[in-house]
């Protein structure tokens, strides 16, 4: 089953750990929700209109969409944290919205 | 800040967070939830357990650890946690947690008339599907097995 939600998202800075290069709509990194180390990670895709592309470092409103989302396992609430990765590298943070 | 309609209630004596939503649970509400985990795991092979176990199990499940065993279930937890705590990757106090929140929610579902319960002819038992006629739902909700390493009195 697939979820579809909206969210703030923040690219880390290459400083910080985070990506070296920008990136585009239909980025597709893992996310996990909450912060502890045993949370599932799921695959979502990341989909913005605005800006063309988000440099590490920016922020911008994005619509996630997570493919395999268990049907009985509810979409996440707005306020909830979210961390993205690219394997084991943190390259971003948001916020469910 | 979530509504309070779309958390399940059923007391205070234990919270589950999961996706930023917030349920609390009474004692023997939590303790039903946790067994029917453990068994959905593999961990136990029935919810036929006593007083003393339920109550280690639930430790096991609210604290992440056991202080002083009261069973041979909890025994058994403590002696092989090193092997329990991670199975291929998967944390069974997250499990445990993760299965109480997921009952918890599908029933306030069915509360709600969101979901009903309906007889699944193929695996001979309950199911929650959509009112609609959809699917049965569990079915598409794989879960982690520990039955490897079921406890066995």
């Amino acid at each position: 089953m697939a979820v579809e939600f909206e969210g703030q998202l923040h690219l880390v800075t290459a400083k910080a750990g985070g990506r070296g290069t920008s990136l585009v709509s239909g980025w597709r990194p893992i996310v996990r929700f909450g912060a502890a180390e045993r949370e599932p990670a799921w695959g979502v895709e990341i989909t913005f209109d605005v800006p063309a592309t988000l440099a590490p470092g920016e922020s911008a409103a994005v619509h996630l969409r997570s493919w395999a989302w268990p049907a009985t396992d509810p979409a996440p609430q707005p306020g909830t944290r979210m961390f993205f990765y690219e394997g084991a590298q943190m390259v971003g943070t948001g916020t469910v919205r | 800040m979530v509504p309070s309609d779309v958390n399940y209630v059923s007391g205070q004596d234990y919270v589950v967070e999961f996706l930023g939503y917030r349920f609390g649970f009474n004692a023997l509400d939590f303790e039903e939830r946790v067994t029917a985990a453990a068994v959905r795991l593999g961990l136990i092979g029935s919810n036929d357990l006593d007083e003393e176990e339920t109550l280690d199990l639930v430790e096991i499940a609210a604290d992440g650890q056991i202080a002083e065993a009261r069973s041979a279930l909890g025994r058994y937890l403590v002696r092989h946690w090193e092997r329990l705590a991670l199975q291929s990757g998967e944390s069974l106090v997250y499990w445990l947690r993760k299965l109480v929140f997921r009952s918890a929610w599908l029933d306030h579902r069915v509360k709600e008339g969101l979901l009903e319960v309906s007889w699944d002819e193929t695996s001979a038992d309950f199911g929650y599907a959509e009112p609609r006629g959809g699917r049965a739902l569990l079915e598409l909700a794989p879960v982690p097995s520990w039955h490897d390493l079921q406890f066995r009195r």
